[in-house]
C-alpha cells in the first residue's frame, strides 16, 4: 500500500523534499514509520525526528490528513493516507 | 457540541467580563470602516478600546502583529524586547529604521506606533520574557501574542499564561512558512502540549523572507482582534499551517497531551 509523506519546515530542509510517496509492505505504524523515514533520509533528519533513545521525538509535529497525532502513536496508516512531519518553529 | 462552540462562549465572556470605554467622536471616525464589519460594530470597538495585548518582541512577526492592533484600536499594547536594531532586523522588523541603528528596539517601536495612532497607549520593556518579569507582565494583559524566537520564552509565556488563564496567540515562520493557533487555558491544548520539551536543532537565526513576517503577524492580529471580541472562529484547538511556496493554507486538528506538565490540571474534564 502507499501512503503520502510531507514534509514541513526543517523537515523539508533535512529530507530535500516537500513529500514523498511512500510504499508500505504491511499496515504500518506512525511510530514505525517514522523510524524507517529517519533511518531513510539520513542523519539531517534522524535528529529531527528521533530521540536520544532512537523512538519518534516527541516534539514533532505528526498530522494524519488534517488530525494531529503523537510521534510515537501506535495508530496503524491506511493506504492513501497522507501524513505531515512538522518540525517545530518559532518567532523572530 | 464541538470545541469551536464551546470556545466561542468562552472568548465572549472574556471579552464582556471588562467594562468598556466609550468611544469619542475621533474615535468613530479613525475606525469607521471596521465599525460596519457585521458581528463587530460599537461593541467590538469598544471592547478593543478597554483591552490590552502583551507581545512578546516586536521584531517580524511581533511589529506587526503591534502595528496591526494599534491600527485596530487596542487601547493598550505592552511590548517586551531586548536589545538593539541591527542591519540584520531590517529585513523583517518593520516598525525598525536604518536611522535607529544601534539604539533599543522597543523604543523605535514605540515611536512609529505612536506616531501611527497616538489614542493607544504603547508602553515598553527593554527585556526579553523572564522569570523575573512574566507573571507580572501576563498579569496586565488580557491576551498574548507570542512572536519570540527561542522556545525558552515561549514555553514560560505558555506556563504563565495557563497559569493565569490568558489566551494566548502563538505564531511562528520559517523560510517561506508559516504557523498559527490559539491556546485558551481550559479549552484547548497549550504549547507543552504540542512540544513537550526543546526542539532538537533549533538555531536562533534562520531562513526567513520579511513578507512572510508580515503575513503571519498580521494573521496574530486578526486571531487576537476575534478572541478579544468574540468575533468569528479563532484557531482554538486548531493549527493554521500556510506554505506560501505555493500559497496552501490549512489547519490541522490539535489535541491535548494528557500527560502535558503546563496543562493537564487546568483543561476541562
Amino acid at each position: 500500500m502507499k501512503v503520502t509523506v510531507r514534509y514541513a519546515a526543517q523537515a523539508r530542509v533535512a529530507t530535500g523534499l516537500s513529500h514523498e510517496v511512500v510504499e508500505l509492505d504491511e499496515p504500518t505504524t506512525i511510530h514505525d514509520l517514522i523510524i524507517r523515514l529517519a533511518r531513510q533520509h539520513g542523519s539531517a533528519f534522524r535528529r529531527f525526528a528521533l530521540d536520544a533513545n532512537g523512538c519518534p521525538h516527541p516534539s514533532l509535529l505528526v498530522a494524519i490528513g488534517d488530525d494531529q497525532v503523537r510521534s510515537g502513536d501506535h495508530r496503524k496508516v491506511t493506504s492513501g493516507e497522507t501524513i505531515t512531519i512538522i518540525t517545530p518553529i518559532s518567532g523572530g | 457540541m464541538g470545541l469551536n462552540n464551546l470556545d466561542m462562549k468562552s472568548a465572549k465572556r472574556l471579552s464582556n467580563a471588562r467594562s468598556r470605554r466609550p468611544l469619542s467622536a475621533e474615535d468613530r471616525a479613525t475606525y469607521e470602516w471596521q465599525l460596519s464589519v457585521a458581528g463587530f460594530g460599537e461593541e467590538g470597538q469598544r471592547t478593543l478600546k478597554s483591552s490590552t495585548v502583551l507581545i512578546s518582541r516586536v521584531g517580524g512577526v511581533g511589529g506587526v502583529a503591534a502595528t496591526q492592533l494599534a491600527a485596530a484600536g487596542v487601547g493598550r499594547l505592552l511590548l517586551a524586547h531586548e536589545g538593539n536594531v541591527k542591519p540584520s532586523d531590517l529585513n523583517r522588523q518593520t516598525l525598525m529604521t536604518a536611522d535607529w541603528l544601534g539604539k533599543p528596539r522597543v523604543e523605535s517601536a514605540a515611536r512609529r506606533l505612536r506616531e501611527f495612532n497616538p489614542k493607544v497607549a504603547v508602553e515598553v520593556l527593554n527585556k526579553n520574557i523572564g522569570e523575573d518579569n512574566v507573571e507580572d507582565l501576563v498579569a496586565s494583559a488580557d491576551l498574548i501574542i507570542d512572536a519570540a524566537p527561542l522556545f525558552r520564552e515561549r514555553f514560560l509565556l505558555n506556563r504563565e499564561a495557563f497559569e493565569q488563564g490568558k489566551p494566548m496567540v502563538d505564531s511562528a515562520m520559517f523560510e517561506l512558512e508559516a504557523q498559527l493557533t490559539t491556546f485558551v487555558p481550559g479549552k484547548t491544548p497549550c504549547l507543552t502540549c504540542l512540544y513537550p520539551g526543546d526542539p532538537p536543532g533549533w538555531k536562533r537565526q534562520f531562513p526567513v523572507f520579511g513578507a512572510v513576517a508580515s503575513t503571519i503577524g498580521s494573521l496574530a492580529a486578526m486571531e487576537a482582534i476575534k478572541v478579544l471580541t468574540g468575533l468569528g472562529e479563532p484557531l482554538l484547538g486548531r493549527l493554521l499551517v500556510a506554505d506560501l511556496r505555493d500559497m496552501s493554507f490549512h489547519t490541522v486538528r490539535l489535541h491535548r497531551n494528557l500527560h502535558c506538565m503546563v496543562c493537564r490540571e487546568k483543561s476541562d474534564k
